[in-house]
């Protein structure tokens, strides 16, 4: 399955992801979501069939990896509301999912199928996978904590999203934590170090410091009444994306080996 | 941002304590620097290191065992731990926005190069940060939290880790080594000039393959590569097939206006004269490809063998009637680089094996890595550069982060049972 075939299968989960939300707002919330998971799994097969026609992980290049967040994070969406029912994460996931699908479709890459020899590594695949499924989490908590910021209410809704909040950051923090093992790990086979100071990595290390700030905060319980351990959690979202998109645009960049 | 108005300096020492102490510990390490300038290049090596990691344990221990208990707790105290952060987040902050330079490089010669803003990992501030998070988190494992296993693991392997990482650094020793096909090597090229090592390598051969040429049009009188643009496909043949069946393609595609067939390539290849190519196994050979490039709308076709160039032949590109557009092969990337080495230690040992990219070699205490090579002379490469690394700590830092994984499992497998209850 060449690139070509993701302007037909891109649109049509476009329109499968939100044509499920508008099913779901009309009160036929299994259809819905199973169209949304349709939408995910259309995705899911053209990554498949990237994969064998690449006859390498789709995972090399900016576009490959957007393609994975597409994909994760409409998935992330679907199973986080079937256990919390907000329907504010489906509308959340199936935007953001469809602006990466659309950034794709307008900006077509060429997908060659060359791997350099440095990629060439077991840790490829669970390195970028590990940091994209984080992702999709850790964004699903940044927009948890601003509506959460934004009303005052200690109500039982509230205990609900403070719950799925913390769920996304522990299960994210985890994630990404696990993320820079691999990548350390693939350094030291790769570069000889596992740890050599790459802006990515040192942004990496700014993001890690800001959720690891947040989860301590609300492990304190004289934090209790503070409201700092959400605040921190739109700001440690902007660090990832700085961290995964932003880098190219920075002073730092021309020394890194993770621009692409 | 304590509820309770409590007074300040007063025990158990909470947020504003900890930010203070923090703030003092940069503040007093920016006066070092200041005072007596950047930290020195070489870090404390063996055994000095051996010393300050005992302090640091012992110091870590007395948070359980001391009778200044009380005061000792602020060390593994959650409020010290956010303020630590914060300042280790800071400061990565900074390196991600100031380019850093190389301890080798002299820093401009104004304040905020002498307060270290270009050289963050090697000035005072940073390494006093360091050793106080190396103290809070050994704190912390001494203290045991025996029921939430997974946070324990956690911080223990992270512990682990940064006292590799940081005290180990001082006995991490580098190198880079150029050998010459058929030659033997046994010096190396290190931040101290050439050193002379306790092995050496005989590089046996160098084998470089390439992927298959990718095919661009050029703009003849911009020089301007567009493989990029909109609709356009990069052609990749199978290496597996290099001579087509008559009448058949081996690959094809649409680039820019024109669809583009290659009817025949060589990986391998010499020019013969005439613009005709020859399979030819040597030295020096070129990919070559015979393509017929038709466009679209006025349906001209044209014929002709191209091939990327090499050190050895100049690129040929196809020109397309008069159009002032060329069909261009692009230099090939490498997908595999291959040193055949035997590698002799002092100890007697000899060793005969390979070397690529993502499998380094171990020989004696060093580890041998494909480092590069002559890479205007691609698969004629005559050397192969290695790099060697030694670091007495690297057991101690994969202790660390098989702990710490575990760890992070746990976090994600206790959230993921905690969703059911």
């Amino acid at each position: 399955m060449s690139w070509q075939w993701h302007n037909w299968l891109g649109p049509i989960s476009i329109v499968l992801w939100f044509l499920g939300v508008l099913v779901v707002a009309f009160g036929r919330r299994k259809l819905g979501v199973g169209l949304i998971f349709f939408g995910t799994v259309v995705t899911a097969v053209f990554i498949g069939g990237l994969w064998i026609y690449l006859e390498r992980p789709p995972l090399k290049t900016m576009g490959e990896t957007r393609l994975w967040y597409a994909f994760l994070l409409s998935l992330a969406g679907v199973l986080a509301y079937r256990r919390w029912s907000y329907l504010w994460l489906l509308i959340f996931s199936a935007t953001v999912s469809a602006v990466f699908v659309i950034i794709n479709l307008a900006r077509p890459e060429i997908h060659s199928k060359t791997l350099p020899p440095a990629l060439q590594s077991f840790y490829f695949v669970p390195h970028v996978v590990l940091y994209m499924l984080a992702y999709s989490l850790l964004a699903a908590a940044a927009v948890g904590a601003v509506m959460r910021l934004s009303s005052s209410r200690d109500n039982l809704s509230a205990i609900g999203l403070d719950n799925l909040i913390q769920h996304a950051i522990r299960a994210g923090l985890g994630l990404i934590m696990l993320g820079l093992i691999t990548g350390a790990l693939w350094a030291k086979e790769a570069w000889g170090h596992y740890w050599s100071w790459d802006p990515k990595e040192t942004w990496a290390l700014v993001t890690l410091a800001a959720y690891l700030i947040s989860l301590h905060l609300a492990a304190d319980p004289r934090q209790k009444r503070s409201s700092l351990a959400l605040i921190i959690l739109p700001l440690g979202f902007l660090f990832l994306m700085i961290t995964w998109l932003g880098l190219t645009y920075l002073p730092t960049a021309p020394t890194s080996v993770h621009v692409y | 941002m304590s509820s309770k108005a409590r007074p300040v300096w007063s025990f158990p020492w909470g947020y504003r304590e900890s930010l203070v102490i923090v703030l003092s510990v940069a503040v007093g390490g920016l006066v070092a620097q200041l005072l007596i300038g950047p930290r020195p290049g070489d870090l404390p090596s063996w055994p000095t290191n051996l010393y300050i990691l005992a302090a640091v344990v012992i110091l870590a221990a007395a948070t359980k065992l001391s009778r200044w208990r009380r005061f000792l707790s602020f060390f593994y105290s959650l409020p010290l731990a956010v303020a630590l952060m914060a300042a280790i987040g800071l400061l990565a902050l900074v390196m991600g926005l100031v380019p850093q330079l190389a301890l080798e490089t002299a820093p401009p010669e104004n304040l905020l190069g002498r307060l270290g803003l270009f050289q963050v990992t090697s000035s005072w501030p940073f390494s006093f940060l360091y050793l106080l998070t190396l103290v809070a988190l050994g704190a912390l494992v001494f203290r045991w939290p025996r029921k939430k296993w997974a946070a324990f693991l956690n911080h223990l392997g992270l512990w682990l880790l940064l006292i590799a990482a940081g005290l180990g650094a001082g006995d991490r020793e580098r190198g880079v080594m150029r050998v010459r096909e058929g030659g033997v090597e046994w010096r190396a090229m290190t931040a101290s000039g050439v050193k002379e090592l306790d092995l050496a390598i005989r590089l046996d051969d160098f084998i470089l393959e390439e992927y298959p040429a990718r095919f661009a049009l050029v703009d003849a009188h911009s020089g301007q590569i567009s493989p990029t643009e909109r609709g356009s496909m990069a052609l990749s043949i199978d290496p597996a097939l290099t001579i087509s069946p008559l009448g058949s393609s081996l690959g094809a595609g649409r680039i820019g206006d024109y669809f583009v067939e290659v009817l025949q390539f060589f990986n391998k290849a010499a020019p013969m004269g005439e613009g005709q190519f020859i399979r030819a196994i040597y030295q020096g050979s070129v990919q070559a490809a015979l393509v017929r490039a038709k466009h679209s709308l006025s349906g001209e076709s044209f014929e002709g063998w191209l091939t990327p160039g090499n050190s050895t032949f100049p690129p040929n590109p196809l020109r397309l009637g008069k159009s002032d557009k060329l069909l261009a092969m692009v230099r090939p990337e490498p997908r595999l680089f291959v040193s055949k080495v035997k590698v002799y230690t002092k100890q007697g040992q000899e060793i005969e094996s390979t070397i690529l990219v993502n499998h380094p070699l171990r020989a004696g205490s060093w580890l041998i890595y494909q480092y590069d090579y002559d890479t205007a002379a691609g698969p004629a490469s005559s050397w192969s550069g290695f790099e060697l690394s030694r670091d007495p700590w690297l057991d101690l830092a994969y202790v660390g982060f098989i702990l710490w994984s575990l760890g992070c499992l746990g976090l994600i497998l206790r959230n993921a049972k905690g969703k059911s209850s």
